[in-house]
């Protein structure tokens, strides 16, 4: 999976239609839910048969935003009109089938990802089980636990949960948050617009001013076609811009990239990772496991224990280890800024995903 | 927003000093600054994810017997020892568990914390505002409703939401641009070795 020497140069990969195209493969990314409201607590005369709601979903997309589109339904087709008089939607939280209280402020690539690697250290897990299957869900109406959940999630709170963690990337990336304080209100907003109307253009206009971009410096590029021209920045387009480099905002010129780690049993793992290693060479995802999970992902093949034990997921696709990190912040991260690598475990008989 | 940085071995390194001079004997005066009951956590596989933590019963909030220390300006509360003597007025006891964190983002420690009335139901955003822990008149009306609450000059909501790092429980989460917010004058105010630049109830 990992090549070892020479290292393709960043801009042989990097064209600004690739990296459109990698935002927009990880934008339209959807998970399939099924989502089931826990029998004991449909109230009465509730029309039982139909309680199951499947919906494919957006990845960068949020538990709190579906429930409008979950209330809807079981307005519409499952509760009595005394029974859709009294619900309350503050109250209702979402639990795996395994019992697990699911978080409401993960992304739902994110939620459904980290399903998926603990279902590959269940024994009882089959391998062909592990094929894009419904991530199945019991919806609770009432009584959320809220030693385990603190406070309830609504929309406004879920979005200030995304703010935070876009700002939280933009200080890994730069050291500060200018970025992001430059950006006005109604474009802050923008943000959150974008993913709760699902907008790729919408997100991406704001985003494309806070994202690393990827196109290495040259002083005479072609000109862009307009589809891809939100996903690079002229250098001298950029306000912001001091000494205006043409790759001040690159992504081998960022600090270091937002990465997360989260393995099948937890926890989650966040460590400095830097564009390129001491020697000069951008820091692979290989590199950068084998840093932090030495065990796991050893440093060269002629370690042992010779074969592969583990894979990283990130999006839903399994990643090869020569993916620049840099690269993967650019192009594969979610909406709010962070690369999510899930750590699957290879069963003895070479399964994975 | 600029912070000297710490590793994470460095931080450990203070928390246990910190620890330590815990465990002496002291006077009261001594125990403020170094109060029992506070622990090192490893976790089992991953050293970088080692923290300190106390646990802890506060009154929900500050009342007027509560008084100025005239010698370090310093305001205490008292915590009746003996149940024959409590105040007249019964005050409601929160518990509170305290976590002192390393944050990878911002490679300074951090504190996470949850807080408790004693029929297990979280505290609202308003409730801890009022406790002890904190400064009087620190926190602005509230903005932002019950998830966070966000100061005028910063762009980090002062309080927030976030899962404790190691424990992954949910936990209010004090934005390291803010930690000077904790409360300098309570019993259970303490101060971290140097190594730490947050000082800590």
């Amino acid at each position: 999976m990992s090549t070892y020497g020479a290292r393709p140069s960043p801009s042989a990969f990097s064209t600004p239609a690739s990296t459109t195209l990698f935002r927009r493969l990880t934008w339209e990314g959807t998970v399939p839910l099924e989502i089931r409201v826990d029998p004991k607590e449909l109230p009465a005369n509730s029309d039982r048969g139909l309680e199951c709601y499947y919906i494919q979903a957006p990845r960068v997309s949020y538990l709190p935003l579906l429930v409008p589109e979950i209330k809807k339904f079981l307005m519409d087709v499952v509760f009595d009109e005394a029974a859709a008089r009294v619900v309350k939607e503050e109250e209702w939280w979402f639990e795996s089938e395994e019992g697990n209280l699911l978080k409401w402020h993960w992304p739902l690539g994110l939620i459904y990802d980290s399903h998926t690697i603990a279902a590959s250290i269940r024994p009882t897990t089959s391998s062909s089980s592990l094929q894009s299957v419904p991530l199945r869900l019991v919806l609770h109406l009432v009584s959320p636990p809220t030693e385990k959940l603190l406070l309830s999630p609504s929309a406004e709170a879920c979005k200030q949960a995304f703010m935070g963690q876009m700002k939280e990337a933009d200080f890994i990336r730069w050291g500060n948050t200018k970025r992001m304080t430059g950006l006005r209100k109604a474009e802050q907003d923008g943000l959150w617009e974008g993913i709760k109307e699902h907008n790729f253009d919408e997100y991406w206009r704001v985003a494309s001013k806070v994202t690393p971009t990827t196109t290495p410096a040259r002083s005479q590029s072609p000109p862009l076609p307009s589809s891809t021209s939100l996903h690079t920045r002229p250098p001298s387009a950029d306000p912001q811009t001091g000494n205006g480099g043409p790759d001040r905002d690159g992504a081998y010129n960022v600090r270091n990239i937002p990465v997360r780690i989260y393995l099948p049993d937890g926890p989650v793992i966040q460590d400095v990772v830097p564009p390129l290693l001491d020697d000069g060479s951008p820091n692979s995802l290989h590199d950068f496991l084998s840093k932090n999970l030495s065990k796991l992902f050893p440093a060269s093949p002629s370690e042992p224990p010779f074969h592969e034990l583990a894979y990283p997921i990130i999006q839903g696709v399994e990643i090869p280890g020569d993916a620049e990190m840099a690269w993967l912040g650019a192009c594969m991260a979610g909406a709010d800024g962070w690369v999510n690598v899930c750590i699957g475990i290879i069963r003895d008989h070479g399964s994975r995903l | 927003m600029s912070f000297t940085t710490l590793t994470h071995a460095e931080f450990e390194e203070g928390c246990k000093a910190f620890i330590s001079k815990c465990a002496l004997d002291r006077d009261p005066i001594s125990r403020r600054k170094y109060p029992p009951g506070w622990h090192w956590h490893e976790h089992t596989s991953f050293p970088q994810l080692g923290y300190m933590s106390r646990s802890l019963s506060i009154p929900a909030h500050s009342l007027c017997e509560d008084h100025l220390d005239d010698e370090t300006d310093e305001v205490y509360v008292e915590v009746p020892e003996d149940d024959a003597e409590a105040p007249q007025v019964i005050r409601e006891l929160v518990t509170v568990t305290l976590s002192v964190v390393y944050s990878p983002t911002y490679q300074v420690p951090a504190l996470y914390f949850t807080a408790h009335h004693t029929s297990g139901s979280p505290l609202t955003l308003p409730e801890i505002t009022r406790l002890p822990l904190f400064r009087e008149g620190l926190f602005p009306d509230e903005q932002g409703g019950s998830f966070a609450l966000n100061v005028p000059d910063s762009s980090f909501a002062m309080l927030s939401q976030g899962d404790h790092p190691t424990l992954g429980t949910p936990s209010w989460y004090l934005h390291p641009c803010h930690t000077s917010a904790v409360s300098p004058g309570s019993l259970y105010w303490v101060t971290l070795s140097t190594s730490l630049h947050i000082t800590v109830v």
